[in-house]
């Protein structure tokens, strides 16, 4: 019996080792796609962009490029997947991707058609970055090429993504949020917004005859390609798109985004700039501003009203006081508080407003909280929160406190 | 030959494989279809309605000491109704291994050997299958209890780094369905711990006192519960309903989701061994059971040469569904829908009829 038992033993050890070989493929036959890009196509349904990594030569040396990206028109993804290699020598595959971009076009009309195969598939996961390009996806993805810090754009959108911590106007959006966000009856998908940075000719000229004041408190409300710098990346990754059901209806700038991100708690910390109480148009104060706690927020119902109220909890620490009085204790340092929380409810509010009364559009997630309300599944169902979102009133209540001073106590008085 | 012999310890982390298994299969899916956001609460139900189950079926065991449910079926009802009901049992024991192969082996297509042929994934799992039902039930056990380890810890770590996703608010509204619905998926959600019956087959092979049995079964019960909670309830707040009803297999899912930045991702392939593994022993030990049940009723000396013709059996029943969606659909619809009859039901009508007939009491006074 025991070489009997033997043999099986050894049949069976071998059967494990071949068991492979029916997917087997060599690394040089791959072509690791890190980023895709869905565009509307001229000739056929859609147009894909690819980004593929360039293998480094087996022989040794750096390759000449690090990428290369190629476009195909075709019906569906997977099919001009398929179709790139009737001139791409290698097997391409989604398993390395990191991030989806979609252009403006195609999310206008709806992303569910585009999104069904993206779950499904098996090679993408779902923690894969979903992005709104402003303009042509496959644009952004070619302009993006010359990197000035990394050598691929997958640690590029890493990096990119794990900043949105520390500064709150990228928003970390992938696929498996915004899905969640579509198939939810209590909130609607919203993802990262990207675009090329437009030429110098191009850029906002009502921009510079705004007032001091105006300019510290839109310190950072751009679009992406609207923000006037030089150098750098070719691309802007800031502000976030608005979906209402599939179909995008507007979008966020970097400061909207800021605080869309106070009310879901993920909101980290970040620089912001307020005018000085006393002197807008003279002086600026700076504050890092952190999460204390996570927001609460409550909805509350009765048969003639829906109330959303929201408690945000901050902390600061003083970077700058132009002005130099000491905002650092006493009646200033309250008053200051008290400036910071009421500057900040008004431009939640006004935020919230704008995503009830422009987009009609619950990206926040509030519905999510009338779940409490009901037994059923179903009776939350038939409740149609999202219908009711554009009328509910809104309260916003921040409490901020200034925890540090940076590295000053006070600022002693300057003698001229 | 050396009687096989094994300990408690060893029965209750092979009981909690053979249950938890359909964690790695459709089982979240399954409870969150029927029970929507009350998934887990349907999860808690079944598993208590078990153990109540397990406790009346321990009741059987106890007026026939040291018998198996298989001799205790003939001695109540008679060797023809009894027969009946042992072939019964047994034929559902190597459906529902069948059924797992299939589900197993194309689960390995759809995540990690996309190219290889399903029917060489079933083979390799059933010819390994039968060599571990060869080497027998002491090895099978131990193999159980050395790896039990391993994967619950295994299991709490996919659920634990996928903490960012964690909302407590999509475990609401509380009862999902409604309490009926949710009391009667209960019902038969007891057929995903029906495997515990295994235990009430297998008594002659346990080196403990037969009143152990019971405590054996009561921690599985429980263990393979709270995992199920947690896995259903992390399952429901990372892909809330209704998205929780498309995943064919949850738990894979879940693995993929994992994201704790640059350098902790795409972890799914440490998962997957554990998974496959999962798959061996569970594959096994159905086939060594459905062999053990066949030898008890027609009280043959050993199960050894029925090994081959049970493989057999269980691989061209594995092929019988046309399709992976026919095998789905005979997972939830039969085998998790209907399972609780011959693990729960029969025995109990067992206990019931040795009561009215007065079955096994002279030696349970003996005893």
């Amino acid at each position: 019996m025991i070489p009997k038992v033997k043999l099986l033993f050894i049949t069976v050890a071998l059967l494990l080792l071949i068991q492979g070989c029916w997917g087997a493929r060599e690394t040089d036959e791959m072509g690791y796609i890190l980023m895709m890009g869905i565009d509307k196509g001229k000739e056929n349904i859609i147009r894909a962009t690819f980004q593929i990594a360039v293998p480094q030569p087996a022989e040794g040396g750096e390759a000449k490029v690090a990428t290369e990206i190629i476009e195909v028109e075709a019906a569906s993804l997977f099919g001009a997947q398929q179709l790139a290699s009737a001139f791409i020598s290698k097997h391409l595959t989604l398993i390395h991707n990191k991030a989806v971009v979609v252009s403006e076009e195609i999310a206008r009309e709806g992303l569910s058609k585009y999104i069904n195969p993206l779950v499904r598939s098996r090679e993408l996961r779902r923690t894969t970055f979903l992005m709104v390009a402003k303009g042509k996806a496959g644009e952004f993805i070619e302009k993006n090429k010359g990197l000035i810090f990394e050598k691929y754009p997958s640690r590029q959108l890493d990096i990119f993504m794990a900043s949105a911590d520390l500064t709150g106007f990228i928003l970390k959006s992938d696929i498996h949020r915004f899905y969640q966000g579509l198939k939810s009856p209590g909130q609607q998908p919203t993802t990262a917004l990207v675009a090329v940075q437009k030429n110098k000719e191009e850029q906002n000229e009502e921009a510079s005859s705004r007032s001091n004041e105006e300019k510290t408190i839109e310190e950072i409300a751009y679009l992406p390609g609207e923000i006037p710098r030089k150098g750098g990346n070719k691309i802007d990754l800031i502000g976030q798109a608005v979906f209402k059901e599939d179909q995008l209806v507007g979008f966020l700038n970097g400061k909207e985004t800021r605080y869309y991100q106070m009310l879901t708690g993920e909101f980290k910390t970040s620089i912001f700039s307020f005018p000085e109480p006393k002197d807008p148009e003279e002086n600026l104060i700076v504050m890092e501003i952190r999460r204390g706690r996570y927001p609460e927020i409550r909805v509350k119902a009765n048969g003639i009203k829906t109330v959303i109220e929201v408690n945000l909890f901050l902390e600061g620490e003083t970077l700058s006081i132009q002005s130099g009085k000491n905002y650092e204790k006493g009646k200033l340092e309250k008053d200051l508080e008290q400036y910071i929380s009421a500057s900040i409810s008004q431009e939640v509010t006004q935020l919230i407003k704008k995503t009830q009364e422009e987009y009609a559009s619950d990206i926040f997630g509030f519905g999510e909280y009338t779940r409490a309300f009901f037994w059923t599944w179903q009776d939350w169902v038939d409740y149609a929160w999202l219908e009711k979102y554009p009328f509910c009133e809104v309260k916003v209540q921040t409490f901020f406190n200034i925890r540090r001073t940076g590295m000053m106590v006070k600022t002693a008085p300057t003698h001229f | 030959m050396k009687k096989e012999l094994v300990g408690h310890s060893e029965a209750a982390a092979f009981i909690i494989i053979m249950i938890g298994a359909k964690a790695f299969l459709g089982y979240p899916r399954i409870v969150t279809e029927w029970g929507l956001t009350a998934g887990w609460l349907v999860v808690l139900l079944s598993g208590l309605i078990s153990i109540v189950f397990w406790l009346m079926i321990v009741g059987v065991l106890g007026r026939f000491p040291g018998k198996p449910l298989s001799e205790i079926a003939e001695v109540t009802l008679g060797p023809v109704l009894g027969l009946g009901i042992n072939t019964f049992v047994f034929l559902y024991s190597i459906f529902g291994t069948s059924n797992h192969l299939r589900l197993f082996s194309e689960a390995a297509i759809l995540t990690v050997l996309t190219e290889t042929p399903v029917i060489i994934l079933a083979l390799i799992f059933v010819l390994t299958a039968w060599l571990a039902a060869y080497y027998g039930i002491e090895a099978l056990f131990r193999s159980a209890y050395f790896s039990f380890p391993f994967l619950a810890i295994g299991v709490a770590l996919v659920l634990l780094v996928l903490y960012p996703y964690y909302d407590f608010k999509m475990l609401l509204p509380l009862t999902g369905p409604g309490v009926w619905p949710v009391i009667k998926s209960s019902f038969w959600g007891t057929s995903a711990f029906g495997e515990v019956i295994i235990l009430a087959y297998l008594v002659r092979y346990f080196s403990f006192k037969p009143e152990r049995l019971k405590n054996v079964g009561v921690f599985s019960l429980s263990f393979v519960m709270m995992f199920f909670i947690a896995i259903t309830g992390v399952y429901l707040m990372v892909l809330p309903v209704p998205a929780s009803s498309e995943t064919l297999v949850p738990f894979y899912q879940l693995s993929r989701s994992i994201f704790l930045g640059h350098y902790f991702q795409r972890v799914e392939a440490v998962f997957v061994i554990f998974w496959t593994f999962t798959a061996f022993i569970s594959i096994a030990a159905g086939i060594l059971v459905g062999a053990i049940i066949l030898q008890d009723t027609f009280k043959l000396p050993s199960y050894r040469p029925l090994l081959p013709a049970l493989c057999l059996l269980t691989f061209s029943l594995a092929f019988t569904p046309l399709d992976l969606i026919q095998t789905v659909k005979l997972e939830g619809e039969v085998r998790m829908s209907y399972g609780w009859i011959p693990t729960f039901v029969l025995p109990l009508l067992i206990w019931a009829a040795a009561l009215i007939l007065r079955k096994g009491e002279n030696k349970t006074n003996d005893s």
